[in-house]
């Protein structure tokens, strides 16, 4: 359910962005005779038996946009992601670096776009009790090891966040909806979205796509925030995919904050949505 | 007594929380130190980071296998196995190419408590064969140690066990095995590799964040509602701790540091 919220907290399609999503439902032959240009960004949650084809595209005659082009400019959702095939997981790494799929065929090449936000969810163990409070997980450490890699580093290195989710309470179950809706949400993301073009003089580069030197140049770090930051790499010993990644969503959390150079408190904010190293327990 | 010559045995279970990790740790550092041969059953979890810690403090090592020396098992632990067998030694009596079985390690055991002047128990489940090592221990007139924990973390069963049917001597420093193994020989602080002086500075809940800590990880949700913060408040001292490494972030949630133990301490002194 959260998951499905957030193509409502993205800033609203371009002109541009309509047009293509529009243009790979066309192809996909989803477009129905009425319908006309998609505003809605799109989400697409395929099931985890979902074959290649089916992710990438293809299939027979002419080749079709598959998942990872429907989503074009929305969220790609894969639930209980352990679950599907590890070869389709691995194929991902590619287009969500590229952007792009190229599909060969006899015929020639066909490449459709995929600029998609992935989402993932899992369980922190088989039996999915870890860490709750009412139940004890029945899980060995050799099983949980084995259930986390089932995502590879190289994969859960392009994940940026990770946030673990607990079981609601009974009166957060029953109560009034606690937080804010999305549109309040969103007005902060469109903020922050537009001081990321004014930064980068550039209305679709953002925090996420800028590159390495676009990103030093503008990053500004309070001093405070920098001491952190120099701590944070000796006490977690962060790689420089880590600090790279780590920048990057603090920078975006102090745009949504509002805030024009990065406070300590940003920084901390950004640390907490850091990953787990995968599967093998910190061990030795 | 010749410290160069008590062999200690470090054991527990293959499934430590990160306290168990770092206490054999410590023990073993400081231990292997103070000249001590640190000896255990190079299976995961405490009986790998004793060897580790003694292999990375210079020290000797002992692993006494459950099958014949050129079987790699585990498997995980082959590099761990290379260097011992580099710098320390490789001990089993069965004859090469014996296969691991469930009930040769038991018998191991029985090596491990024979070699040693002491056991020292760490972390271990209620049926734990660390458990089968200290009875093999006392029935062999050796002194047996458990370092205690929470009754609330599970794999301080069998610590806390040989210590209520008094089996064990109850230990919390490495200072205290060695006084009891090697009587007259002065326990130098060198030894220990202490706390560099300087004490973080914390904020008022950083601190109490830091109270409510415990050896098994403590899920963020149940932080919040025991201080009855909002999340990101707790998120955000959580990731301060984290950073002056007070604290470690688990998958199941949140588990007090070495260091955070020693920083707690000392404002429970103030």
């Amino acid at each position: 359910m959260l998951a499905r919220r957030l193509p409502g907290i993205f800033p609203a399609m371009s002109f541009q962005e309509s047009l293509e999503v529009t243009r790979i439902r066309s192809v996909a032959g989803l477009l129905d005779e009425d319908s006309g240009l998609a505003v809605a960004r799109p989400f697409r949650s395929p099931h985890h038996h979902v074959s290649l084809a089916g992710l990438v595209g293809g299939g027979s005659g002419i080749a079709r946009p598959g998942e990872v082009s429907l989503a074009h400019h929305g969220v790609l959702f894969l639930d209980e992601i352990s679950l599907y095939r590890r070869d389709v997981l691995e194929w991902l790494r590619g287009p969500l670096e590229d952007g792009i799929v190229r599909i060969a065929r006899s015929g020639g090449v066909i490449s459709f776009p995929c600029r998609f936000s992935l989402i993932g969810a899992m369980n922190p163990c088989p039996c999915g009790f870890l860490g709750d409070e009412s139940r004890s997980c029945s899980c060995n450490g050799i099983e949980i090891t084995r259930y986390r890699n089932r995502l590879s580093g190289p994969l859960l290195d392009r994940f940026d966040m990770q946030v673990v989710m607990t079981r609601l309470t009974k009166k957060e179950l029953m109560g009034p909806p606690e937080g804010e809706n999305s549109e309040v949400v969103r007005c902060r993301v469109e903020r922050a979205r537009a001081m990321q073009a004014t930064r980068y003089s550039s209305p679709v580069v953002t925090n996420a796509s800028a590159s390495r030197s676009q990103l030093d140049s503008r990053l500004r770090l309070e001093d405070a925030a920098r001491l952190e930051l120099s701590a944070a790499i000796d006490a977690l010993s962060l790689s420089g995919r880590g600090v790279d990644r780590l920048l990057r969503v603090a920078r975006t959390v102090a745009d949504l904050e509002g805030n024009e150079a990065i406070t300590r408190i940003d920084l901390f904010n950004a640390l907490s949505f850091r990953l787990l190293p995968s599967g093998d327990q910190v061990m030795a | 007594m010749d410290p160069t010559k008590t062999h200690v045995a470090i054991v527990g279970t293959r499934r430590p929380t990160w306290a168990g990790i770092e206490i054999s740790q410590r023990f073993a550092c400081e231990l292997a130190e103070a000249g001590f041969v640190i000896v255990s059953g190079l299976a995961m979890g405490i009986d790998a980071s004793a060897h580790l810690a003694a292999l990375k403090a210079c020290g000797r090592t002992i692993a006494a296998l459950g099958c014949g020396v050129d079987v790699l098992y585990p498997a995980r632990n082959k590099k761990l196995r290379d260097e011992i067998a580099a710098k320390g030694t490789l001990l089993s009596e069965y004859p090469d190419g014996t296969e691991p079985a469930t009930w040769r390690f038991p018998e191991r055991n029985r090596i491990v408590a024979g070699l040693c002047a002491g056991v020292i128990v760490v972390e271990g489940g209620a049926k734990s064969g660390a458990l089968i090592t200290a009875k093999r221990a006392v029935n062999c007139n050796r002194a047996v140690f458990a370092v205690p924990g929470s009754i609330r973390n599970g794999m301080a069963a069998a610590p806390n066990e040989l210590i209520r049917t008094s089996l064990a001597t109850l230990v919390t420093e490495p200072r205290h095995v060695f006084e009891d193994l090697a009587p007259g020989v002065v326990w130098e602080q060198r030894f220990s590799n202490k706390q560099n002086g300087t004490q973080p500075i914390l904020e008022q809940l950083e601190q109490r964040v830091l109270e409510l800590l415990d050896d098994t990880p403590v899920s963020t949700d149940r932080l919040r509602r025991d201080l009855g913060e909002r999340s990101g408040a707790v998120a955000l001292a959580l990731s301060c701790l984290e950073v002056r490494g007070l604290a470690l972030k688990q998958p199941a949630g949140y588990e007090i540091t070495g260091a955070g133990a020693r920083v707690r301490r000392s404002l429970v002194d103030d």
